[in-house]
């Protein structure tokens, strides 16, 4: 998709003004849910770079967003480290286990890539049921709250604060990346692997960059989300979780930063939402409709959507100035 | 000074010979063409000269150097770069973008770094910018540099591709049929080009074409390649005169 | 290391095989379907749980006759690949946007068949019908059920009766049908009702093997996805346009899996199946794993 700067300029002071105001107007239980989205969007974000951008499906992002959940309570019950220091470990971690994945992983695209990152996906699962000691098994974890020295890491609106700079932060990141050499790359690998062949484009190393920030972006919504529920298990990090992942960013838009963020109100608000009128159980049978529904009629998604809506408007004033001065 | 060279080399997939013991030795700056009847064998001898494709005997020379082994990206990072015959462009983006993918064989600061937008990548992407300001210049492409490339007809798409090839200004440039689907105003065009690219960056520019008239109005020495064989080399007006070579073209497009 | 006895070893292999004959059925109809449609399925699995799972429903209400409550759940399972198809997979080739957009839709019909389950028959774990699962005989000390038996032999010929087909007229029609339509075509092969006859029956076998697996466990929403994933596992790592390599491997898979388990322990027999696959894929040679390139003369 051509870059809509115009739709960036309308939302994002619009947004920031949203997010100023949020914590004075939203009671707990809503801002709770702001901040969760927010960890979903930096997740999200790591999949529009690997898939939309990239162009490898990845089913393990999930996963990952669990490694980085379940360092962030180990390192933060055992070792006490700062959030600084927590998020360092969380990336680096996070960026480790990508590069040990990405041997096989990268050898393969396609659904043979998708069937290893299932792999390790379900290889991970079976580690956190089974390593009662470190991963307390089945039943999870208790996450204390973020150590961040003088500033109350318990208080929601610390939460809020700390999650909505992460999401920005990587939602700037992911905006910028295909405007960059490796993210130009990236949109070869995923178009034609022969024209990014001919410019001299490191396939590997490419798909490399994406896997690890795919990883550490996971890595870093896991850690918030783990801080925000305060209780983590092996359930919301496997294979169903990472499939409503793909749905997510696939209904949003998988190439338009726009879409992790609407991929995020997607998981997080709607069904909350659903919820509220008493319809709980309709979600689930909405996301797959809803699913079916995109692919077929929007390939691009819900932002790519909004991106035709103001390229006709913009073309159509165009054509009426033209009709006008001609 | 750059000189790329086949030595002996034959190409086989499976039953079918495609290349058989062709040996050639291209020197430049200079504009070389490569001509032959269809299913000579061309596009092979391109694709295994640029690392697209196997030699199953024989070696690959560049400035005296074995690069037989060397895969594709070795290859572009020593300045040996070539266009397809049908253009392989990213559908969605648009005619900047393309040409800005060229740039990438440009050494510059890694992933990270161009994650972040340091200064250092900053100054990388103003110089590519300008070179490909530059490029889309010299192909008459400026003015649709926002369009998205899917939308464009077909000599425009051309003419995206071969800026992407150019940008990084590649010290030897083989084109496969570039000119093909041109009308006669684009022909022109892309023979001015092409003379501007071997005169001003002093490329070692081989042509691999189908029309006679744009091997004749660029080329300086010819190639002529049949049924996986070299038939004739030489300047070019004399190669084309041999009966052996007006022979095998007989039948074959000789102009478009 | 737990005592191999010769007893032992059959027993394994035995449970073995029987696991492997329904991967190897649930692998045929994701075969088929790749073969006729170049598509990928990810509802193979959940097509199956739902047969099991109306026909479950129907069971218990007493509603109707055991048999016919089965071929009822398979009718069902059969007419959704069918509908899949038509409505979705179809729509999807015709925009030329089969690439990648397969996957994703199938994942769609997963969810949804997932959630149709969820939301209508109750999340809740049920016990099915033992289908000859009670029906036990052995030799020596081992000991083997009706259901395993029937259904290994059956899968046996019916695996036999297709690679024969394969050979026959129908058989390479389906595969020009994906390949190359358009010239399919011209010698007269009703493309796309090869494409609906194939999924169709991939539906009912899917059906089928939901109802086995069904019969052997129990039933939930999501006690497929276990075996779609290690049919998945086969068929990727055999190729999903071969018949033969595929299906030796989703037997060789369930004897690993019986195997490992037997001897380091439950949890480790799910382990090591992906340890497997990423272990393998990190080594085998890159010949191995070349995808189709795109055109290179």
């Amino acid at each position: 998709m051509i870059r809509n700067s115009r739709l960036a300029l309308l939302f994002v002071p619009l947004g920031l003004i949203v997010l100023a105001g949020a914590p004075v107007m939203l009671n707990r239980y809503w801002l709770f849910l702001v901040t969760t989205l927010f960890a979903y969007v930096i997740a999200l974000v790591g999949l529009k770079v690997l898939f939309g951008d990239a162009g490898q499906l990845s089913l393990g992002q999930a996963a990952f967003v669990g490694i980085g959940a379940y360092t962030a309570a180990i390192v933060t019950d055992t070792l006490a480290l700062t959030l600084p220091y927590e998020i360092l470990v969380v990336a680096l971690v996070s960026a480790l286990i990508a590069a040990v994945i990405a041997i096989p992983a990268l050898r393969v695209s396609g659904l043979r890539f998708a069937l290893v990152t299932l792999a390790f996906g379900e290889l991970f699962q079976w580690f956190l049921r089974d390593s009662k000691g470190l991963t307390g098994g089945e039943q999870g974890l208790f996450v204390p709250p973020m150590l961040m020295g003088p500033i109350p890491g318990k208080s929601p609106l610390t939460l809020y604060i700390v999650a909505a700079i992460g999401a920005i932060f990587f939602s700037i990141l992911a905006w910028h990346l295909p405007k960059t050499k490796v993210g130009r790359a990236m949109s070869a690998i995923r178009e034609s692997q022969l024209a990014a062949e001919s410019v001299g484009v490191s396939v590997w190393r490419t798909k490399l960059f994406a896997f690890i920030f795919a990883a550490v972006s996971a890595g870093i919504g896991g850690m918030l989300l783990a801080h925000t529920s305060g209780s983590i298990s092996p359930t919301s990090f496997g294979l169903f979780s990472g499939v409503y992942l793909l749905v997510a960013i696939i209904l949003g838009g998988s190439r338009s930063t726009l879409g992790a963020w609407i991929g995020a109100v997607y998981l997080v608000i709607v069904p909350a939402l659903f919820t509220t009128v008493g319809l709980d159980g309709v979600y689930v049978l909405f996301s797959g409709a809803v699913l079916l529904i995109v692919i077929m009629l929007f390939p691009a998604g819900i932002a790519g959507v909004l991106q035709q809506f103001v390229a006709t408007r913009r073309s159509n004033k165009r054509s009426k100035r033209r009709e006008v001065t001609a | 000074m750059s000189q790329l060279e086949l030595v002996n080399a034959t190409v086989r997939f499976g039953a079918l010979v495609a290349l058989n013991g062709v040996s050639l030795q291209a020197q430049g700056p200079a504009k070389l063409g490569l001509i032959g009847p269809n299913g000579a064998g061309k596009t092979t001898l391109l694709s295994a000269l640029t690392g697209f494709v196997s030699l199953s005997e024989g070696q690959v020379l560049l400035d005296g150097e074995d690069i037989t082994a060397l895969d594709v990206q070795g290859r572009v990072k020593r300045g040996v770069m070539r266009s397809f015959q049908t253009a392989r462009l990213l559908e969605d983006e648009s005619v900047r973008t393309n040409v800005l993918l060229g740039c990438n064989p440009i050494p510059g600061p890694g992933s990270f770094r161009q994650l972040f937008g340091t200064i250092g990548y900053r100054r990388w992407n103003k110089k590519a910018q300008e070179r490909a300001d530059e490029v889309e210049d010299l192909f008459g492409i400026s003015d649709i540099r926002d369009a998205r490339v899917s939308e464009l007809p077909s000599a425009q798409r051309r003419f995206v591709e071969l800026a992407r090839v150019l940008v990084s200004e590649p010290k030897i440039l083989l084109l496969d049929e570039p000119a093909a689907g041109l009308d006669h105003g684009e022909r022109r065009q892309l023979e001015e080009v092409l003379h501007r690219i071997a005169d001003d960056y002093s490329t070692l520019l081989i042509l691999v074409e189908h029309d006679v008239m744009v091997v004749r109005n660029v080329c300086e020495q010819i190639f002529v390649l049949a049924e996986g064989s070299l038939l004739s080399q030489g300047p070019t007006d004399q190669v084309l005169s041999e009966p052996a070579v007006v022979d095998a073209y007989f039948g074959g497009a000789a102009h478009a | 290391m737990p005592d191999i006895s010769l007893d032992g070893a059959i027993q394994v292999t035995l449970a073995g095989l029987s696991t492997g004959s329904v991967y190897a059925l649930l692998l045929l109809g994701i075969l088929i379907i790749f073969r006729v449609s170049r598509a990928v399925n990810f509802a193979q699995g959940q097509m199956g749980m739902i047969a099991a799972y109306v026909a479950y429903a129907i069971i218990a209400a007493s509603l109707l006759p055991i048999w016919l409550a089965l071929v009822l759940g398979i009718a069902l399972a059969a007419t959704i690949g069918l509908l899949t198809d038509r409505v979705l997979i179809e729509r999807l080739a015709k925009r030329g946007a089969l690439s990648g957009q397969d996957l994703v839709v199938t994942l769609g019909v997963m969810l949804l068949l997932t959630a149709l389950a969820e939301t209508f028959l109750g999340t809740q774990t049920k016990s099915f019908i033992p289908l000859g699962n009670d029906v036990q005989f052995g030799f020596r000390s081992v000991v083997v059920n009706l259901n395993q038996v029937v259904v290994l032999v059956a899968t046996l010929v019916l695996l036999g009766a297709f690679a024969i087909f394969l050979r026959t007229k129908p058989g390479v029609a389906m595969r020009a049908s994906a390949m190359n339509p358009d010239l399919a075509r011209t010698f007269g092969v009703n493309v796309t009702r090869v494409k609906a006859i194939t999924w169709t029956v991939s539906g009912a076998l899917a059906g089928i093997v939901g109802i086995i697996i069904g019969s052997r466990l129990s039933v939930d929403p999501y006690y497929m996805t276990a075996f779609l994933i290690s049919a998945f596992i086969a068929g990727i790592i055999g190729g999903l346009d071969r018949f033969v390599a595929p299906i030796l491997i989703a037997f060789a898979l369930a004897l690993y899996q019986n195997w490992s388990a037997f001897i380091f322990g439950s949890t480790a027999g799910t382990a090591s199946l992906f340890i497997l696959v990423i272990v393998l894929l990190a080594i085998l040679p890159k010949k191995f794993l070349d995808e189709k390139r795109e055109a290179r003369a």
